[in-house]
C-alpha cells in the first residue's frame, strides 16, 4: 500500500515546510523547535499521544495558532500566515476534530462563509446550487440546505471537507479525522483522500491510530511532548516503533485480563432504556442491558453513537425518556444521583475537566464534595477544614495521586492526577456497581495502564463494571462481554474472548449481530 | 391634527416615542447577532442625545446634531469595545458600569460645558407629508407625516433584514455570534466583525438618543433616557433577535407608552407604572420561553480570544 | 486565603490591594484632570468631600450610613457570583425589600422594636422571593439571569412608584411619598449626633456571616461547586437546580434588607425613586473588593465616602457638580477592569515564557472562549 513514494526530488522546494516552530502556552511548550516538510501530492501523517503538540502545529500552519518563533515556506517563499482567513487564500485547508462548522446554518451557508472574499466567492443566493455542483466535483454527496446541526457525523465530516477544498486547496490538513467515523466508513474517506492526493493536493494527516496511518501515508512524522522526534517513510517502519517512540519507550501490550466464566447475580441492568441528548434527540433507544457482581461489560462506539447519555441517565445527571434502571433488582430509575451513590453506584465521568472534577476548587474539596453534608465534614453546616483535610490525605495517599498537597486547585493537575482524583472519590465509597466513561481518555500509556488496573481490581473485589470507550483494543483487553453501540441502538453484544476488531467495527457502523 | 380621533393620535404618539427605541433596538439587534450585548444601551442613548445637542448647536444644525449623536453614541461603544475586547472583561459588568459613567459624564458635561446653552432652542425636523398614503385614516397620520429620521428608521428594518439574512457579511456575523471559533476557522475576522457590529451599535443608539433629544424636546437634561435603553434591549429579546420581530417589539412597546399618555384623554385610569411595565413583563415572559421558543446567539456575552 | 479571590487572585496580597488601590487613584486623578479643565479648582474640590466624608463624628456617620446600602447588596452579589451567577438586579429588590419593610410599618405601626424585626425580616424575604424568580427561570427553563434579573428592577421600581403615588400616598402632600414610619420603628442612633443607625451593625454581622457562609459552610462548598463547573457539580451528587435558587435568594435577600434598613434607618418613608443606583454600584463594588468580604466593605466604604462627600461640594465648592462622583466611581472601576485584564495577560506571557524555559508539560487547546462566563440563553 506504501509503495508509492512522492517526496520532493532534490533541488525542488517542498510544496510547503514549516521551519523550527516554537509555540508556548501558559505551564507548556506546545512546540519546540519543530521543522517539517509537504510535497506535491504527498501524505504525510504526523502521530504522537494526546498533547504532544499535533494540533498545535497543524494550527500554525493554518493561521489559527500564531508561533513565538519559526517559518513557514509556501514553495520555497517565506509567508506569514496570521489568520485563518489569510491561509485559506493561501489554499490550505483544515479538516477540525471540533468546533469548524456553525451548527445553526446550512451546509450552503457555511461553504458561503468559507469563500467570502475570495475569488471563488459565492452570492449568498445562489448557494445552494453552486454548493451541490462543487460537492458533486469532489465526490461529496450531502444536501446542501441541510441545517449543519441537524446532519450526522459522517455526513458533518464530509461537510467539513466540502468547505476545506471548496478554495482550490492545495494543502489540505486533517487534524484525527476517524475519530468520529467507523472503521469501515474510514476506508471509505481514505480512498476520497487517495484520490486528493493523486490529484497533487498535500496532504497533512493527524493521527493516533498507527496501523490506520502506516497504511494511507507516504511519510510519518512522530511528536512527543512538543518535539519532532523522528521522520521516517512509512516502509521503515512498523507499528511497534511507532508506538515506542510516541512514547519514548518500549510498550508491553496490556497483559490481558484473567477472566472467569461465571459471576455472581446482576448488579446493574436496564430495559428498554431510552435517553434524550443534549438537543432533545433520541440518544439512546432501547437499550438493555445488565452486569453482574464481578464481571466487566465493555460498550463500544464511535464518539457520539450515546455512550455519554447512557452514562449519564445510569448515573441520573440525566433522566431517562423511557425504560427502567435496576441496582441489585431495586428500581433506581427516579433516584437522584446523590441516592445513587449511596445506594453504591460509582461513576467514571466522560470528561474530567468537565464532568468529573471542579478545577477550581482544591483536590481536598473535589475529594469531599459528594458527602459534604455528612459528618464528621460539616456540623450544623458549618465545615470542619481538619477533617476535610484528613479525609483527603488518606485518599491521596492510597490512590498515590501526585500533589504537594491537597489544598492546591485540582485544575493545576496532570491529567493522569486528576482522574486518580475522581477514581479515587468514586473508589472511596463501598461501591456495587460502576459506570466508566472513557476513563483512559487522553492520558499517556503509563497513566492510563494505572487507572486501568485500579478499575480491573475493582472488579474482582466484586464490583460490577461498565466500561466505555473509542478503543476497541482496550475494551478487548478489559472485557468479559462487550456490547456495541451505533446511535444511540444495540447492534449486538459479543464474547470478548471471541471477538474481532472487524466484528466490532462492522457492528459499531450498524451492522446488527445476535448475542453470541 | 386637532380633528384627529383616538386611534390616530396614539399611532401618532407611539411612533414618535418609538423612533428612538427603534434606532436603538436595531443598534443592539447588530450587535448581539455578532455576540456583544451591550447593557450599557442606555449610556450610549444619553452620549448621543448629549452630543446631539450639543452637535446642533455647534453646528447650527440639525444634521450635524445627528453626526454627533452617533459619534456619541460610538464612543461609549469604543469603550467597551477596548474594555472587553482588549482587556477581556465581562461584557455584562462592562455594561453596568459604563451606564453609570455615561449618566455622570454627561450630567457633569451639561452643568459645565452645556450649561448656558440648554435653553437655546434647536431647529425642529420638517414633517414630510407623503402624498395619498399621508391621508390614509388613522395609520396615515402616523407613519406617512413624520420628519425624515422617523423614515429612516423605518427603512433601516428591512435594510437589516436584508443586511442579515441575504448577505455574506450577514452569514459572517450570525457565524461570530454562534460559535466564534468555527467561524474563525471559516475565515471570518470574527474580532473586526465584533468590532463594527458594536461600533454600529454604538452609532444607532447615539441616533437614538439624538432623535430624541433633537426631534423630541429639542433640549439635554439630566438622565433624560430614563429607561429607554434597557426597553430597547427587551425589544430585541422580545423581537426573537429578527429585524421585523424587533420593529415589533418596539411598536407594542410603544403603542403600550403611548396609551399611557393618551388614556387619561378617554377617562380610562390604569395607573401608568403598569403600562410602563409592560415591556419589561412581556419580555420576561418571552425569555421564560412561555411564548415561542426563542433562541439567542449561543456566544452572547462570550468573549472570543484566538491564539491563546 | 487562597478560595476567598476568584477575580484578584492573590500572587501575593500586595497585588491584590495594589491594584484596586491604584484604580481608585488613577480615577480620582482622572476627574482632577476633568475639573481643572472645565475651571473648577480640583484640590479644594476633594478636600471640601473629604471633609464631608471624614471630617468630624457626623460626617464620618454620614459616610457610614451610605455604606451600607451599597455593602449589603454588593455582598449579596458575591455570593451568587460564588456560584457562577449574575446577580444584575439587586437595585430591583433593593425596592422589593423596601416596599415589604414600609408594608409592615403601615400594616402594623405599633409593634415597636418587634415592629422592626418584622419589617426587616420581610424585606429579607421580600427581596429573596425577587432574587429567586431568575434562579428558578434559570434552573427550570434554563434563561440567562443576566437580563431578567435586569427586567426585573424596573417592574419593582415602578411598583414602588405606584404604591407611593396611589395606595400609600399621603392625602393633599404633593410629595409622592408614604406616610412616615412611625417613631417607634425607625431604627434607633447608636452614635450620638450622627445619623449613623443600627442598620450598620446589621451590615457588619452579616459581613462576618457571609465569610462564614461562603468559605466555611457546606452550602458554600456547593455553590462554589457549581460556580466552578455545573456539570461536575451535579454529577458530584450536587442538586444544582436548587442551588442556583439559593444563590440568588439569598443574594436578593440581602439587597431586600438593605432596602428595608433603608427606609427604617434613613428615609423614615417609602419615596419614588429612592435610591440612587445603590444595586448598580454594588456589582462594581464586589467586583473592586475582589469577591472578599473585607474588600467589598472598603470598596463600599470608598463609595460611601464619595457620596456623603459630594454633599460637602455645594457649600465648599460650588459650581463643581457632584456629578464628578459617579464619574469618579465608573472611572474606578473602568481602570480596575482594564487594570486586571492587563495584569492576566501579562501573567499569561509569563507563564508561557516560564514554560519555553522549562519545557515540558501538557498542551492545552487552541482558541479560547474566555471569561469563564456562559453564554446568555
Amino acid at each position: 500500500m506504501a509503495g508509492k513514494m512522492k517526496t520532493t526530488s532534490p533541488g525542488q522546494a517542498p510544496l510547503v515546510a514549516l521551519e523550527a516552530i516554537t509555540k508556548a502556552y501558559p505551564g507548556v511548550v506546545a512546540n519546540d523547535d519543530v521543522s517539517l516538510d509537504l510535497g506535491v501530492g504527498e501524505i504525510h501523517a504526523i502521530v504522537g499521544e494526546n498533547g504532544a503538540g499535533k494540533s498545535t502545529l497543524v494550527g500554525v500552519l493554518n493561521g489559527l495558532v500564531r508561533p513565538d518563533s519559526g517559518r513557514i515556506l509556501l514553495a520555497g517563499e517565506e509567508i506569514e500566515v496570521e489568520s485563518p482567513r489569510q491561509a485559506l487564500g493561501l489554499g490550505f485547508g483544515y479538516v477540525q476534530q471540533h468546533f469548524s462548522l456553525i451548527p445553526t446554518l446550512t451546509v450552503a451557508q457555511n461553504v458561503i462563509l468559507a469563500l467570502r472574499g475570495s475569488p471563488e466567492a459565492i452570492d449568498a443566493r445562489q448557494g445552494s446550487r453552486r454548493v451541490r455542483e462543487l460537492g458533486e466535483r469532489f465526490g461529496l454527496r450531502l444536501d446542501p440546505d441541510a441545517r449543519v446541526g441537524d446532519l450526522s457525523v459522517g455526513e458533518q465530516q464530509r461537510a467539513e471537507l466540502l468547505k476545506a477544498l471548496a478554495r482550490g486547496t492545495r494543502v489540505l490538513s486533517l487534524d484525527e479525522p476517524n475519530a468520529l467515523l467507523t472503521p469501515q466508513e474510514w476506508i471509505e474517506l481514505e480512498g476520497v483522500l487517495r484520490g486528493l492526493a493523486e490529484s497533487g493536493v498535500g496532504l497533512l494527516l493527524i493521527s493516533h491510530k498507527l496501523d490506520e496511518v502506516l497504511r494511507l501515508a507516504d511519510r510519518i512524522s512522530v511528536m512527543r511532548r512538543g518535539r519532532l522526534v523522528a521522520t521516517t517513510t512509512a516502509r521503515e517502519i512498523d507499528v511497534e516503533r511507532l508506538a515506542a517512540l510516541m512514547v519514548g519507550e518500549l510498550v508491553e501490550a496490556p497483559p490481558p485480563r484473567r477472566r472467569t466464566a461465571d459471576h455472581g447475580r446482576v448488579a446493574l441492568a436496564t430495559a428498554d432504556l431510552g435517553v434524550d441528548g443534549d438537543r432533545g434527540e433520541r440518544a439512546v433507544t432501547a437499550v438493555d442491558l445488565s452486569v453482574a457482581a464481578g464481571e466487566v461489560l465493555g460498550v463500544a462506539g464511535v464518539e457520539g453513537s450515546g455512550q455519554v447519555e447512557l452514562a449519564e441517565a445510569l448515573c441520573g445527571a440525566r433522566r431517562a425518556a423511557t425504560g427502567t434502571i435496576t441496582l441489585e433488582g431495586e428500581d433506581i430509575g427516579r433516584r437522584s444521583v446523590a441516592e445513587r451513590m449511596g445506594l453504591g453506584l460509582g461513576h467514571v465521568p466522560a470528561d474530567r475537566r468537565n464532568g468529573g472534577l471542579v478545577a477550581t476548587l482544591s483536590v481536598d474539596d473535589n475529594l469531599v464534595l459528594p458527602i459534604i453534608g455528612q459528618a464528621p465534614f460539616t456540623r450544623w453546616g458549618v465545615t470542619r477544614p481538619k477533617a476535610i483535610a484528613a479525609h483527603g490525605a488518606e485518599l491521596i495517599e492510597r490512590f498515590d495521586v501526585r500533589v504537594p498537597d491537597g489544598s492546591v486547585a485540582v485544575g493545576s493537575l496532570s491529567g493522569g492526577n486528576q482522574q486518580k482524583v475522581v477514581l479515587a472519590r468514586e473508589l472511596s465509597r463501598p461501591l456495587r456497581a460502576l459506570v466508566c466513561c472513557y476513563p483512559t481518555w487522553g492520558l499517556d500509556l503509563h497513566a492510563a495502564a494505572s487507572i486501568r488496573t485500579e478499575i480491573l481490581k475493582l472488579s474482582e473485589a466484586g464490583v460490577a463494571i461498565l466500561y466505555m470507550s473509542v478503543e476497541l483494543d482496550e475494551l478487548l483487553a478489559v472485557s468479559d462481554r462487550i456490547l456495541v453501540l451505533n446511535r444511540g441502538r444495540v447492534t449486538g453484544e459479543l464474547d470478548a474472548r471471541e471477538a474481532t476488531s472487524e466484528q466490532l467495527g462492522l457492528m459499531m457502523g450498524g451492522q446488527e449481530r445476535s448475542a453470541a | 391634527m386637532g380633528s384627529h380621533g383616538f386611534v390616530t393620535l396614539l399611532l401618532v404618539s407611539a411612533v414618535s416615542v418609538g423612533t428612538p427605541l427603534l434606532y436603538t433596538a436595531l443598534g443592539e439587534l447588530i450587535s448581539e447577532t455578532t455576540g456583544v450585548i451591550n447593557i450599557e444601551l442606555e449610556g450610549m442613548m444619553l452620549c448621543g442625545a448629549f452630543f446631539g445637542i450639543l452637535g446642533a448647536y455647534w453646528t447650527h444644525g440639525v444634521v450635524g446634531g445627528f453626526v454627533c449623536a452617533a459619534l456619541g453614541g460610538a464612543l461609549l461603544a469604543a469603550l467597551h469595545g477596548v474594555i472587553c475586547f482588549v482587556f477581556r472583561a465581562n461584557q455584562v459588568v462592562s455594561g453596568v458600569i459604563l451606564n453609570i459613567f455615561a449618566l455622570g459624564i454627561t450630567s457633569f458635561l451639561l452643568s459645565t460645558v452645556l450649561a448656558e446653552r440648554v435653553s437655546k432652542s434647536i431647529t425642529h425636523l420638517a414633517d414630510i407629508k407623503i402624498p395619498l398614503l399621508s391621508s390614509i385614516p388613522a395609520i396615515g397620520p402616523a407613519f406617512f407625516d413624520q420628519d425624515v429620521m422617523v423614515y429612516v428608521a423605518l427603512l433601516s428594518v428591512p435594510a437589516i433584514w436584508w443586511l442579515l439574512n441575504r448577505t455574506s457579511l450577514g452569514l459572517a456575523m450570525k457565524a461570530a455570534g454562534e460559535r466564534p471559533q468555527a467561524a474563525e476557522s471559516l475565515g471570518v475576522d470574527v474580532g473586526r466583525t465584533r468590532w463594527l457590529a458594536l461600533l454600529a451599535c454604538g452609532c444607532l443608539a447615539g441616533i437614538g438618543g439624538g432623535q430624541l433629544a433633537i426631534a423630541g424636546i429639542g433640549f439635554f437634561t439630566e438622565n433624560m433616557t430614563a429607561g429607554i435603553g434597557y426597553i430597547a434591549l427587551a425589544a430585541v429579546i422580545f423581537g426573537r433577535w429578527r429585524a421585523f420581530g424587533v420593529l415589533g417589539a418596539v411598536l407594542l412597546f410603544a403603542i403600550a407608552d403611548a396609551f399611557q399618555i393618551r388614556a387619561a384623554g378617554l377617562g380610562v385610569h390604569i395607573p401608568y407604572q403598569f403600562l410602563a411595565m409592560l415591556p419589561y413583563l412581556v419580555t420576561l415572559v418571552a425569555l421564560a420561553g412561555l411564548l415561542r421558543r426563542s433562541n439567542p446567539p449561543s456566544a452572547l456575552a462570550v468573549n472570543y480570544h484566538p491564539n491563546d | 486565603m487562597s478560595r476567598l479571590a476568584l477575580f484578584i487572585r492573590p500572587r501575593g496580597l500586595v497585588a491584590a490591594i495594589l491594584v484596586p488601590v491604584g484604580a481608585v487613584a488613577l480615577a480620582l486623578l482622572t476627574t482632577g484632570i476633568l475639573l481643572l479643565i472645565v475651571g473648577s479648582d480640583p484640590v479644594q474640590a476633594y478636600k471640601s468631600m473629604f471633609e464631608a466624608a471624614f471630617g468630624n463624628s457626623f460626617a464620618l456617620g454620614n459616610t457610614l450610613v451610605k455604606t451600607v446600602p451599597r455593602l449589603l447588596p454588593a455582598l449579596g452579589i458575591a455570593v451568587a457570583l460564588r456560584a457562577g451567577l449574575w446577580n444584575i438586579g439587586a437595585e430591583g429588590q433593593l425596592y422589593i425589600g423596601a416596599i415589604a419593610a414600609t408594608a409592615i410599618t403601615i400594616w402594623f405601626p405599633d409593634l415597636g422594636a418587634a415592629g422592626i424585626v418584622l419589617a426587616l425580616l420581610a424585606a429579607a424575604l421580600a427581596g429573596g422571593a425577587w432574587g429567586a424568580v431568575p434562579g428558578v427561570l434559570r434552573a427550570t427553563r434554563g434563561v440567562n439571569e443576566v437580563i431578567t434579573s435586569l427586567m426585573l428592577v424596573y417592574v419593582a421600581i415602578l411598583l414602588a412608584g405606584y404604591l407611593v403615588g396611589g395606595p400609600w400616598s399621603v392625602p393633599n402632600s404633593s410629595f409622592p411619598g408614604s406616610e412616615p414610619v412611625s417613631a417607634g420603628e425607625r431604627l434607633p442612633i447608636i452614635w450620638d449626633k450622627t445619623l449613623l443607625n443600627a442598620g450598620f451593625l446589621v451590615a457588619l454581622v452579616l459581613l462576618g456571616l457571609t465569610w462564614v457562609l461562603v468559605s466555611r459552610s457546606s452550602l458554600g462548598l456547593r455553590l462554589r461547586a457549581v460556580g466552578g463547573n455545573v456539570k461536575s457539580a451535579r454529577l458530584a451528587g450536587i442538586n444544582v437546580k436548587r442551588a442556583i435558587v439559593v444563590a440568588m435568594a439569598i443574594s436578593g435577600a440581602y439587597a431586600g434588607l438593605a432596602g428595608g434598613i433603608e427606609i427604617l434607618g434613613v428615609r423614615g418613608r417609602l419615596i419614588d425613586g429612592f435610591s440612587p443606583g445603590y444595586g448598580f454600584e454594588a456589582i462594581a463594588i464586589a467586583l473592586l473588593g475582589g469577591l472578599n468580604p473585607i474588600g467589598i466593605l472598603l470598596g463600599a466604604l470608598l463609595f460611601g465616602a464619595l457620596d456623603a462627600g459630594s454633599a460637602g461640594l455645594q457649600t465648599a465648592a460650588p459650581g463643581t457638580p457632584s456629578s464628578i462622583v459617579q464619574v469618579s466611581e465608573s472611572l474606578t472601576v473602568i481602570y480596575l477592569l482594564i487594570a486586571l485584564g492587563a495584569r492576566d495577560m501579562w501573567m499569561r506571557r509569563r507563564s508561557a515564557r516560564a514554560a519555553l524555559a522549562e519545557r515540558s508539560g501538557e498542551a492545552p487547546a487552541t482558541g479560547v472562549a474566555s471569561g469563564g462566563q456562559e453564554a446568555l440563553g
